[in-house]
């Protein structure tokens, strides 16, 4: 299957009276990597934020414009956030593990849904494909908080992927981890491509250039010292933006920091 | 034990000179807080014991007087807490529980005679443990969240209510709000003699009857305390009002 997993028509993000996003139109395709890149403050994990509507955590956070997922206005009224949610995961960029054992750590959000046999083949199935299964089969009670911080953000992904979603958000997965792991990662974001669509966003340009399909570029547009806002410069194959960029605040940003 | 208003009156002055003299002398702050302290002290309690003694001869006024005590309870920890209405009801409920639970026990076994004397202190008494337990666990479960926001991130994003991610935090925060309490009958005689107690001796009574009082009273709390802690930190929102309250509850019920 293939077509637009969201659309955004005019979308602004304002969190009480600042205005933090502004006026975003954008599709995002289904399946492969889709990266939101920019200097940080451009907006980027404010626009991922809303796919899934955790700026409902925040404090006075308005979204304007339109989101669609799958044709279905994510801000209506009575939107099933259960649903969105299950749908639409999220990775984050602290590996934020639960306080229980690796296995109830996969097999909370099956639970959380009704889902009561075939468990354990589930949590077998959801940690093989995170790659983390060989290195947590043998002790599945252990404490998720005593693994790695790589293997931490393994385990996330595994949560996440255990609900059976369709969309996987990531913000800045890499940003507290090492080089290696930080290559597991995106060794298993890509082969994750095939089955699911990723919204990656990352201030790591190599990353979205080594990993992503299509690129979305970000900036900040300065009004003066105490007020910006974000907004989205240029978006297109990650092959196009990386070689030639049309426009040329991006061509400086993504030239300059090479 | 009589007491006499007058050799009372002469004793209170003193003391309240004394502390007075010693924070003067001492260049100690407060002296203010001192005199406001003492003197609502001495009103409220004036009041309270002419209301009891009211109480005594009329039985049935107790149900008026507990349910005033409930509703100043609840209100004072929701407002702890910084709750809002739906809150305060949830506090409500848990203190009611808590402390009629036990109440009941203690009336229907007999342990205390089933009379407004040995039921309305009691009661009192349990409904005072259950709100400083109400707004403990409350303010802990909201502290916890806030300072995990990402772990409660982490509920939400697979699809929990904000109520069933913070049911997660709220075991921690119904254990830490015991720990007063459980640290107070553990220390019980060795390091203060409790209220009760002291209460009972001066009363007159026998050591073996103020301390079967005072065991009631402690135990008692454990229970009422345990209750008002799991089901305050179950019915409350786990988002502080800063978080969160103005921009949508998930739509599906907890």
């Amino acid at each position: 299957m293939t077509g637009d997993v969201f659309t955004l028509d005019h979308v602004s993000v304002t969190y009480g009276d600042v205005l933090a996003l502004s006026d975003v139109s954008m599709t995002i395709n289904r399946l492969g990597v889709t990266a939101l890149i920019g200097p940080s403050g451009c907006g980027k994990s404010t626009l991922l934020r809303t796919l899934n509507r955790m700026n409902d955590l925040v404090a006075g956070a308005h979204v304007e414009g339109m989101v669609l997922f799958d044709g279905v206005d994510v801000h209506a009224p009575d939107r099933d956030l259960v649903e969105l949610r299950r749908r639409v995961g999220m990775v984050f960029q602290k590996p934020n593990v639960f306080p229980m054992s690796v296995r109830d750590n996969v097999a909370y959000g099956p639970a959380l849904h009704g889902r009561r046999d075939g468990l354990d083949d589930l949590v077998e199935r959801s940690l093989s494909r995170a790659g983390l299964w060989d290195e947590v089969k043998d002790d599945l009670q252990r404490s998720a908080t005593a693994l790695s911080v790589g293997q931490q953000q393994r385990l996330v992904i595994a949560r996440c992927l255990a609900v059976e979603p369709e969309v996987i958000l990531m913000d800045e997965p890499t940003a507290s981890l090492d080089p290696v792991a930080t290559m597991a990662i995106e060794s298993l974001t890509r082969s994750l491509a095939q089955d699911f669509t990723i919204v990656l966003v990352t201030h790591d340009l190599r990353q979205a250039e080594r990993i992503s399909d299509r690129t979305a570029f970000f900036m900040a547009h300065v009004h003066d010292e105490k007020s910006r806002h974000g907004e989205l410069v240029e978006y297109g194959s990650t092959e196009a933006i990386f070689t030639d960029p049309q426009h040329p605040r991006t061509r400086e940003y993504v030239h300059g920091r090479r | 034990m009589e007491v006499e208003p007058i050799r009372t009156g002469i004793a209170l002055v003193l003391l309240f000179s004394g502390a007075f003299a010693v924070m003067t002398v001492s260049g100690l702050r407060f002296r203010k807080e001192l005199v406001i302290a003492s003197l609502r002290a001495f009103v409220q309690l004036s009041a309270v014991a002419l209301i009891i003694a009211w109480i005594f001869t009329h039985p049935q006024g107790a149900v008026v007087y507990l349910a005033v005590m409930l509703l100043v309870a609840a209100y004072t920890s929701n407002r702890r807490i910084g709750g809002d209405r739906r809150d305060g009801l949830g506090v409500l409920l848990a203190i009611f529980l808590g402390a009629s639970a036990t109440v009941s026990i203690v009336a229907l076994t007999g342990a205390l005679e089933f009379s407004a004397q040995a039921l309305l202190p009691f009661s009192a008494q349990m409904i005072g443990g259950a709100m400083t337990t109400a707004s403990l666990a409350g303010v802990r479960l909201r502290d916890d969240v806030r300072d995990q926001l990402t772990t409660f991130e982490g509920y939400v994003a697979l699809g929990a209510t904000y109520r069933q991610a913070g049911r997660e935090f709220a075991g921690r925060a119904s254990e830490r709000s015991l720990f007063p309490t459980l640290d107070q009958t553990k220390s019980a005689g060795l390091v203060t003699l409790p209220g009760a107690f002291v209460g009972m001796l001066l009363g007159g009574a026998s050591p073996l009857a103020a301390a079967q009082v005072q065991l009631l009273v402690l135990i008692g709390l454990l229970l009422v305390q345990a209750i008002t802690a799991v089901v305050t930190t179950r019915l409350i929102s786990p988002l502080p009002p800063s978080l969160g309250q103005n921009a949508g509850q998930p739509r599906v019920a907890a």
